[in-house]
């Protein structure tokens, strides 16, 4: 499998993504921002498909496009409920403003589909470089976030009464999901972020009872979701986003059936925070 | 020291005076209950005593300085969130608040170990160290809540409303810990409640938030028919018996 050079490279991008991606789904899962998760990667699709039409890197517009949305996502408050509706609208209008781009952007309907649904196996050495490169920044961000990002995230009003400001948190933190987000659309597409950036995050929240093994757990599943996906790819030949998708709400399932019995393992660590 | 000093201070929200000439000090170790009608300000004026809302007028002192400058001298048990869907454990929820207000990795250290078990033993909750807080009753995490508040050593502690929704069983083990710790300490407690009875024999002042402006003073002065239909804007009555104080409405 591994004598081929696309395949190497699927595995190192995917493998790359999974690590940043396992970290920012469990604390968008704290912060109960799934949904912005979700709704990020589809107001990409304006971006990339607008790219296309004027002859940019789909890339490009699709990470411009998420961190716009992340600043103003970060911007619009703590108050979830309007929120969500405010973020519900916003994907929908990007939904309609990159099907209107692809109304005029009538070439390369593959580079549509690879948008859509990912392809990992397309992935060039240059944009490679690029996803360490973003994975890198994002970790590196992530190191110098992480503290404050965790008390905002669980105690809001005693973290603004030691003066932090829960406003500045949230947006740079949602800057960096808007990059993740971009890097992961490279591996799963448009569509099915939200089973990378999401399942695995969900199953270490139920399971784990510290921040650490939480974490650790999280990018452990989706380093062995994306890898699984491919070897399974490899196997069948059916698309990997499909097999990514599948054990992920496959593994979210058998948590939900065995979530006692696999708590009672006490997943700690020795840091026990 | 005066924990707290206002001078003709005035607090609003945009163009709403939520506070006029206040004008009242409380000396530093005193408990201090503070009551009053919903939307009276009680949050206000805490959030005002750490900075977090700026006064429009008059001065505000906290332990001798301005709010801003005394902000990891106060503890705060904000009013009961929607926050434990989680599975962490108590000690692990606890240490998410240790040097929170850093940026970094939140690696824990020896010393931050012992901060954690030293307010763990204050609360009496050591025993709900390693229990996820799934599994923890209303008393519980806010035993949790008060340990997080109590982490670096605070000289004021504020508690915002800290008994909505407990039982009396735990309502009085928790008000009898909190005592405890204030002794203890010789910390300055301000409790915010809508049921002063189970506070009347522990609290050394009363704070009566409402009407745009604080009434300060003993419960048995202040909490009276007069002061409360003023405060309120609605008919009240004061009815007091056996230590006890019961206030109804008229409406």
């Amino acid at each position: 499998m591994f004598a081929l050079e696309f395949m190497k490279i699927a595995f190192v991008a995917s493998g790359v993504v999974s690590i940043i991606v396992g970290l920012i789904g469990y604390f968008l899962l704290i912060r109960r921002e799934a949904f912005a998760g979700h709704a990020l990667s589809h107001i990409g699709f304006a971006g990339a498909t607008g790219a296309s039409l004027i002859g940019l890197p789909p890339f490009l517009g699709l990470i411009i496009f998420n961190v716009m949305a992340g600043i103003w996502m970060g911007q619009i408050g703590a108050k979830l409920k309007d929120r969500d509706i405010a973020i519900g609208l916003i994907l929908s209008a990007s939904l309609g403003l990159g099907l209107l781009f692809l109304h005029f952007y009538t070439h390369y309907a593959t580079q549509i589909s690879s948008l859509l649904f990912g392809n990992v196996f397309g992935v060039t050495y240059s944009t490679l470089y690029w996803l360490i490169f973003l994975t890198c920044c994002c970790c590196l961000a992530m190191g110098f976030l992480m503290r404050p990002l965790l008390f905002v995230s669980l105690q809001p009003d005693l973290a603004q009464a030691q003066g932090i400001s829960v406003r500045l948190v949230s947006t740079i933190f949602l800057m960096i999901v808007a990059l993740v987000t971009a890097a992961c659309v490279q591996i799963t597409g448009i569509l099915l972020v939200f089973s990378l950036m999401v399942g695995p995050a969900a199953v270490a929240l139920r399971i784990s009872k510290t921040i650490w093994a939480g974490i650790g757990l999280s990018i452990l599943l989706a380093l062995s979701e994306s890898w699984g996906g491919l070897w399974l790819s490899w196997l069948m030949d059916w698309p990997v986003s499909f097999w990514i998708s599948l054990l992920s709400i496959g593994i979210y399932g058998l948590t939900l059936v065995f979530g006692k019995h696999l708590r009672s393992l006490r997943i700690q660590d020795c840091y026990h925070t | 020291m005066n924990a707290v000093s206002c001078k003709e201070l005035q607090i609003r929200i945009g163009s709403k005076i939520i506070f006029d000439r206040l004008d009242f000090s409380i000396k530093e170790g005193q408990f201090v209950g503070v009551f009053g009608p919903n939307g009276a300000g009680k949050t206000t004026f805490f959030k005002c005593l750490f900075g977090n809302i700026p006064y429009s007028h008059g001065k505000l002192e906290v332990l001798g300085q301005s709010p801003i400058k005394i902000r990891g001298k106060i503890g705060y048990v904000p009013q009961q969130r929607d926050i434990f869907p989680l599975n962490l454990t108590g000690r692990a929820f606890i240490a998410t608040a240790i040097r929170g207000n850093r940026l970094g990795i939140p690696f824990l250290f020896r010393e931050d170990q012992k901060e954690i078990d030293r307010v763990l033993a204050l609360v009496d909750a050591k025993d709900l160290a390693q229990q996820p807080l799934t599994e923890l009753s209303g008393g519980q995490r806010q035993r949790l809540l008060l340990a997080q508040a109590l982490l670096g050593k605070p000289n004021i502690l504020i508690l915002d409303e800290p008994l909505n929704n407990i039982d009396p069983k735990w309502t009085q083990h928790i008000l009898n810990l909190i005592k405890h710790i204030q002794s203890q300490q010789k910390l300055t407690v301000f409790l915010s409640t809508h049921d002063l009875n189970p506070l009347v024999n522990i609290i050394d002042q009363v704070l009566c938030l409402g009407n745009k402006t604080a009434i300060l003073g003993k419960a048995k002065e202040v909490i009276t028919s007069e002061i409360l239909t003023d405060l309120y804007q609605t008919p009240m009555q004061v009815i007091k018996a056996e230590n006890r104080i019961f206030v109804t409405s008229f409406t």
